[in-house]
């Protein structure tokens, strides 16, 4: 005798208008665990943004039309348990209770009943309605009989018939209690953002009580509705992740999940274009070393560089600041001694032609000229002293080699310069070969 | 915006360039004053800045030296720029009393006075002088004579007084100063005819003294 249908499942879960909820419906309505094992869901009236959860086994995606979505539901490979597995599908990141439809599959466990009855009795099992058998017990009274029990079971009832006599045992049926379901909606916290959590007790459950867990997070209740719960999960700051726990009052574990915290990732920054170069740059730099012109032009010079070009082109226009210094100190007959000292303030434009660029290698080749103002001072130990404002001149060619390094140019230069200084007490070339060790760099 | 004329520009080049020297200066006189009988060094003070030119090419300077000095109208001093321009020297009782100028002037012809820096008071003088007899003597040889300030006022002359050998020539024109009224001269007398001379003496009042002839010969 094959057992009595059972009762449609197909739980369209709502006790609050579902009119926004999916409608959900699985085929087939329940199932026999198995190595083949299948369920088919179908998800109407889901808007974009379909969110499926289910308690145990496996969900997987199907092929979806215009108006539905298909998944598919398998067991786990050793689930032989009956159970009642809890899907919750939804749309959207903030669901209420009413926007959740919850489908309650049915899953039957197979077994062999071992029983212990009248010598050759003819024996029927019940178990939540359905019957299995008759079938005969052996000469001992013992027989094995399949039955397949699902997760309402709470007891089988075993009916002996012998002759005109009849007996009826009531076995009570001990089954673990079907997974509860969690969902979270989000799925993961954004920086530590409050996420809902939606707890689904099965109506097999038979301990009182549901709470919720959270190892670093704070759960605050939201909505209830029967045995479904609504709550607010906020990850405690600095946590990665958040592990829940849904139990019993008595502290039995029916569910868990980890609430994954995440670190809020922007939008893919499209890199910004770089910015179109100015047309044209400035450079600074400045420079050390000395001038040897023969006899006492010799001394330290230095100079300050501004410099302007056009990006496109190899060229700077320079304008060059520098100081130099000479002196010379001589006994002059029995007078005594007399010292000539010449301080100097280049001002001089310059053209440089950056030549060859080989890697980081620069070589450039500078021509210019311009006026050399300072002063003169003559003093001595037998008469007085004497100062003069002087102005000179001076036309030069350069060579430099530098090396890029980041974004400044040490460089070397050697200058032959012909320049004179010339006054009625003073007749001077502070130039002939100009030595320099510089550093420039573009101004950004 | 106006535009610089490029004569500027040509005017500075050659004219900003280079210094006008500044004239010298007679610091001091030491003495500033002194009696128109009395004699001995004077110093004069000055502050110049010779003519110099620095060739730094041939790490060399030269300057120009040069130095005229005077005092009233008398020539003082070396005619070079010596010691720092601290210039001293004998100026004998050839002035009479007045007021005189310091003059200096430079190689380059730059001009400095200081007007009355030089003060001559009145003298004392002796009433005459008398001359040690002086042997025979050869020309152009020096000797010393023995001059004598007769009628000095207290403390003796100090002056010095002209020489002079009519019919030949004595060096120096001038003596030294006279010490306690007395002066030992080391003198040269040139003669182109030998024969007898006698020595001249004279000071700035025209008090004389003659010395006794003595021959001098070649």
């Amino acid at each position: 005798m094959r057992p009595s249908p059972l009762p449609a499942l197909l739980t369209l879960a709502l006790a609050t208008s579902a009119q926004a909820a999916p409608v959900v419906e699985a085929e087939p309505s329940r199932l026999v665990l198995g190595p083949r094992a299948r369920a088919e869901i179908t998800v109407r009236n889901a808007g974009a943004g379909l969110h499926a959860v289910v308690s145990t086994g496996t969900l997987t995606a199907g092929t979806s039309g215009e108006d539905f979505t298909r998944f598919f539901w398998t067991p786990a490979p050793e689930a032989r348990a009956p159970t009642l597995v809890l899907f919750a599908f939804w749309t959207g990141e903030s669901p209420t209770l009413a926007d959740v439809t919850v489908l309650a599959l049915p899953c039957a466990g197979r077994t062999e009943l071992a029983i212990e009855t009248e010598p050759t009795a003819q024996v029927t099992v019940e178990v939540a309605g359905a019957r299995f058998g008759p079938r005969r017990a052996d000469r001992q009274g013992r027989l094995k009989l399949p039955v397949e029990v699902g997760p309402h079971a709470h007891e089988a009832r075993v009916i002996a018939e012998l002759a005109d006599q009849s007996k009826i045992r009531v076995l009570p049926l001990s089954l673990p209690p079907s997974p509860w379901l969690i969902g979270l909606a989000p799925e993961s916290s954004v920086e530590g953002a409050p996420v809902h959590a939606l707890v689904v007790v099965p109506d097999t459950e038979e301990s009182a009580g549901t709470e919720l867990v959270a190892e670093g997070g704070k759960v605050e209740r939201e909505q209830e509705a029967g045995r479904r719960l609504f709550l607010r999960v906020t990850p405690e700051p600095g946590r990665s992740a958040v592990p829940l726990v849904a139990r019993t009052l008595d502290g039995s574990v029916r569910a868990q999940k980890t609430l994954e915290v995440v670190r809020a990732v922007g939008p893919a920054a499209e890199p910004a274009p770089p910015p179109p170069p100015p047309p044209a740059r400035w450079v600074l730099g400045g420079a050390v070393g000395g001038y040897v012109g023969g006899g006492s032009n010799a001394g330290p010079q230095g100079a300050f560089v501004v410099g302007y070009g056009l990006r496109n082109l190899p060229v700077v226009l320079e304008l060059e600041l520098g100081v130099r210094s000479q002196s010379l100190s001589t006994q002059v007959g029995t007078l005594g001694v007399q010292d000539s000292t010449l301080l100097l303030f280049p001002v001089e434009l310059a053209v440089r032609w950056e030549a060859v660029s080989l890697g980081t290698f620069r070589l450039g080749v500078r021509a210019g000229g311009g006026l050399l103002p300072g002063s003169h001072h003559l003093s001595s130990n037998f008469d007085a002293s004497l100062g003069e404002a002087v102005l000179g001149w001076e036309v030069f060619a350069a060579v430099q080699a530098g090396l890029r390094v980041g974004s400044v140019e040490p460089y070397l230069e050697v200058r032959p310069a012909l320049s004179k200084v010339s006054t009625d007490h003073l007749e001077a070339r502070p130039g002939g070969g100009v030595f320099s060790v510089g550093v420039r760099g573009e101004l950004r | 915006m106006s535009r610089v004329p490029s004569w500027v520009v040509a005017l500075c080049l050659t004219g900003c360039s280079g210094a006008t020297l500044p004239p010298p200066t007679v610091v001091s006189v030491s003495p500033p004053d002194r009696a128109a009988s009395s004699s001995g060094p004077v110093t004069v003070m000055l502050d110049a800045v010779l003519p110099t030119f620095a060739d730094h090419g041939a790490s060399s300077v030269s300057v120009d030296d040069r130095l005229t000095l005077r005092i009233g109208p008398r020539p003082f001093g070396p005619a070079r720029w010596a010691d720092a321009g601290v210039i001293t020297d004998f100026l004998p009782s050839v002035l009479p009393q007045g007021s005189y100028d310091v003059t200096v002037e430079l190689g380059d012809g730059r001009l400095s006075t200081a007007t009355d820096a030089f003060r001559v008071t009145a003298g004392a003088w002796p009433v005459g002088y008398t001359i040690d007899t002086i042997p025979d003597q050869k020309s152009n040889i020096p000797f010393g004579v023995t001059i004598r300030a007769q009628g000095a006022p207290d403390g003796g002359y100090g002056g010095t007084v002209f020489l002079s050998v009519p019919g030949a020539t004595v060096s120096p024109a001038i003596t030294g100063s006279f010490a306690a009224g007395v002066r030992v001269e080391l003198i040269t007398v040139t003669v182109d005819n030998p024969g007898k001379y006698h020595l001249d003496v004279s000071d700035l009042a025209g008090r004389p003294g003659r010395s006794l002839d003595f021959r001098v010969g070649q």
